[in-house]
């Protein structure tokens, strides 16, 4: 029997089929819109020399990694993913780039992680709502905490979706608001938004995180916008190739998909297109032995 | 092309012809032995040589391949044949994607993935330190129904490294290319071009952004073939004069026969098909680009009304052929090229 690869499993909570050279072309576009739009790969840390060793959780093609381990050679980086074909493409990408900091470990990251314990400096998770189960939250949280460094930093970012005043993409973002709370990867109380951004805080309080700090970002990508071209593409190719998991879910006919789709292209394309992305970061650092005394 | 340096030596005595470059060599260093490695009366260190190729890395590949040539045994004991081997060949698994991608159907999603995945990694493959990448695809757009002629080619697929000064893809309309460009003359001949100093006066246009040409030094363009039809052109930009080395040409060239994966048989055209017009100047462009979509818009809207519906691929296509026809009646006359 063939395995639909477009269907979720318990073995791959994956939303998007994660074998897709789309999909992993698309994660490394999404991945520099995200990283410039928060300002830099580490924005919030007005100096990165402390850091030694930085873990990248469910790193896919390993985007936001790579650019670090340029940016930081003398930096040892390790991104892990759960699928062979992502790492062994990131691994291809890390010599091309001449990188010998940045290397990658196959892992599921909703078991226990592979590290001992005070292994790392920073621990990076970014957009992990697409596969992230809401009851695995709280021990990857717990299992980040265990293998941080006194005083290292847990930095966690999730999207919140998109806002705009055009029906098409209006309904098509409820669709998907909808089908994560579905799938059991959201914590809305309804599925009318994503709501993992507001936990976060709550994460990092429960493992015992000091010096919590939120950061809000803004991705404006309306018409006539800086955004507008990069981002626009990323929602054209996202929910094409999220058509199979939201019509699995039953929100949707594959009929209704094809026709919003269309008048959501043709509300982008507009020269009154309006739309914002909004999604946070929440850092929090692990106790010092210092600090605990 | 540039006459080929003989010698590892040779790149080092042009390089301090320099006066900026000699300083900043000096500093890593000795002078005097920079002056006995460049005439030959001395041979660096092997920790020498490894600082050497870090600090001219425009020259690496090639000084690396001279430095091979002058003492064989010594790029295994600098460690770099595996970096040179990656560095002159697009890696397999990347080869393994794209060719999946491309087996598994050519939609235009499959397509998609394929040509982002070429250009992505062929920006990172010529990524160097200190070097703004910048790659797009300029695709030969189709001509509307009734027509056989390709009269502009549309960009596609950008890709640009974090060095690149500004952001590549400022505009928010893809440009169209037509016979005054550099990648408008590539596709009608067939041939690469390698420009390897764009802030000369050349007479083809090499790209419509101002703010693109002011950061851009050096442009390599190569056909997209199969066979003796053409899809469009592969164009590669560097902040850095002279970047575009033997070696570095060769990897274009694999990556554009790879980029040739990422096209239906239909998209490529014969060159007596192409018969490219002239696309107004930059500002021009613009203000047709900027009211492009609503009136590509509008006809779509149109035909359905009318019951006449067309896609809204034709209906773009349909638009920039009376903008490029109204192009031609301004200058008075065909300005289109011939191959």
């Amino acid at each position: 029997m063939t395995t639909d690869p477009t269907r979720r499993t318990p073995e791959n909570t994956y939303i998007i089929d994660v074998h897709s050279g789309a999909e992993m072309a698309r994660l490394v576009e999404q991945d520099q819109l995200i990283t410039r739009a928060m300002g830099g790969t580490l924005s919030e840390f007005a100096h990165l020399t402390h850091l030694e060793t930085v873990l990248d959780i469910a790193c896919g093609p390993a985007g936001w990694a790579l650019e670090l381990a340029r940016q930081l050679p003398d930096t040892t980086i390790v991104g892990v993913d759960f699928d062979r074909k992502m790492l062994d493409y990131a691994d291809a990408q890390a010599k091309l780039q001449g990188s010998k900091n940045v290397t990658f470990r196959m892992m599921d990251v909703r078991g226990p992680l592979d590290f001992a314990n005070d292994s790392f400096d920073l621990i990076n998770a970014r957009f992990l709502f697409g596969f992230m189960p809401k009851e695995g939250w709280s021990s990857l949280v717990k299992e980040c905490y265990r293998v941080l460094r006194p005083g290292g930093t847990l930095r966690l970012t999730e999207g919140e979706g998109s806002l705009s005043p055009k029906s098409a993409n209006e309904r098509m973002y409820a669709l998907f608001s909808q089908s994560i709370w579905s799938a059991g990867l959201s914590f809305s109380s309804s599925g009318r938004t994503i709501t993992i951004a507001p936990l976060l805080r709550a994460f990092l309080q429960e493992v015992g995180c000091i010096h919590i700090r939120e950061m809000p970002h803004l991705l404006n990508y309306s018409a006539g916008t800086e955004g507008h071209r990069g981002w626009c593409q990323n929602v054209t190719i996202g929910f094409r190739l999220l058509q199979p998991f939201l019509v699995n879910e039953g929100h949707t006919t594959a009929e209704e998909f094809e026709s919003l789709y269309v008048q959501m292209q043709e509300e982008m394309n507009a020269d009154d297109f309006l739309a914002l992305f909004f999604f946070l970061t929440a850092l929090g650092q692990k106790s010092s032995k210092a600090e605990e005394k | 092309m540039l006459k080929e340096p003989r010698s590892w030596r040779e790149i080092l005595r042009t390089v301090l012809l320099d006066t900026q470059e000699r300083q900043r060599l000096e500093k890593l260093f000795d002078a005097r032995s920079l002056r006995r490695w460049a005439n030959g009366e001395a041979n660096p260190q092997l920790q020498n040589f490894r600082s050497l190729l870090q600090a001219l890395p425009q020259h690496r590949y090639q000084m690396i391949s001279l430095i091979g040539q002058e003492f064989p045994d010594i790029l295994e004991r600098l460690e770099i044949s595996d970096v040179e081997d990656t560095l002159s060949t697009i890696p397999s698994p990347v080869y393994a994607r794209v060719l999946e991608e491309r087996a598994k159907s050519t939609s235009p999603l499959n397509l998609w993935g394929v040509g982002m995945l070429v250009l992505q990694n062929l920006v990172k493959h010529l990524s160097a330190p200190q070097s703004g990448i910048a790659a797009l695809f300029a695709q030969c757009i189709t001509p509307p129904k009734g027509e056989t002629k390709i009269r502009a080619l549309r960009e596609n697929f950008l890709q640009a490294n974090t060095l690149w000064p500004t952001p590549f893809a400022s505009n928010t309309e893809p440009y169209f290319w037509g016979a005054e460009s550099v990648a408008g003359s590539v596709v009608a001949s067939c041939q690469p071009a390698v420009y390897h100093d764009t802030k000369q006066e050349h007479f083809l246009l090499m790209h419509p952004s101002e703010n693109v040409l002011r950061h851009m030094n050096s442009l390599i363009a190569y056909p997209i073939l199969q066979g003796e039809r053409v899809a469009g052109c592969l164009v590669v930009l560097s902040t850095q004069p002279r970047f575009f080395t033997n070696l570095r040409f060769e990897v274009v060239k694999l990556y554009s026969e790879l980029l040739a994966q990422a096209f239906r048989e239909c998209e490529f055209y014969m060159r007596f098909d192409v018969e490219l017009s002239t696309i107004p100047e930059a500002s021009l462009q613009l203000l047709f680009l900027s009211s492009f979509r609503e009136k590509a818009n509008a006809l779509h809207r149109s035909a359905e009304q009318h019951g006449t519906p067309m896609s809204y691929t034709e209906a773009e296509r349909q638009v920039l052929q009376h903008f490029l026809l109204e192009g031609d009646s301004r200058d008075n006359g065909s300005d289109s090229t011939h191959s």
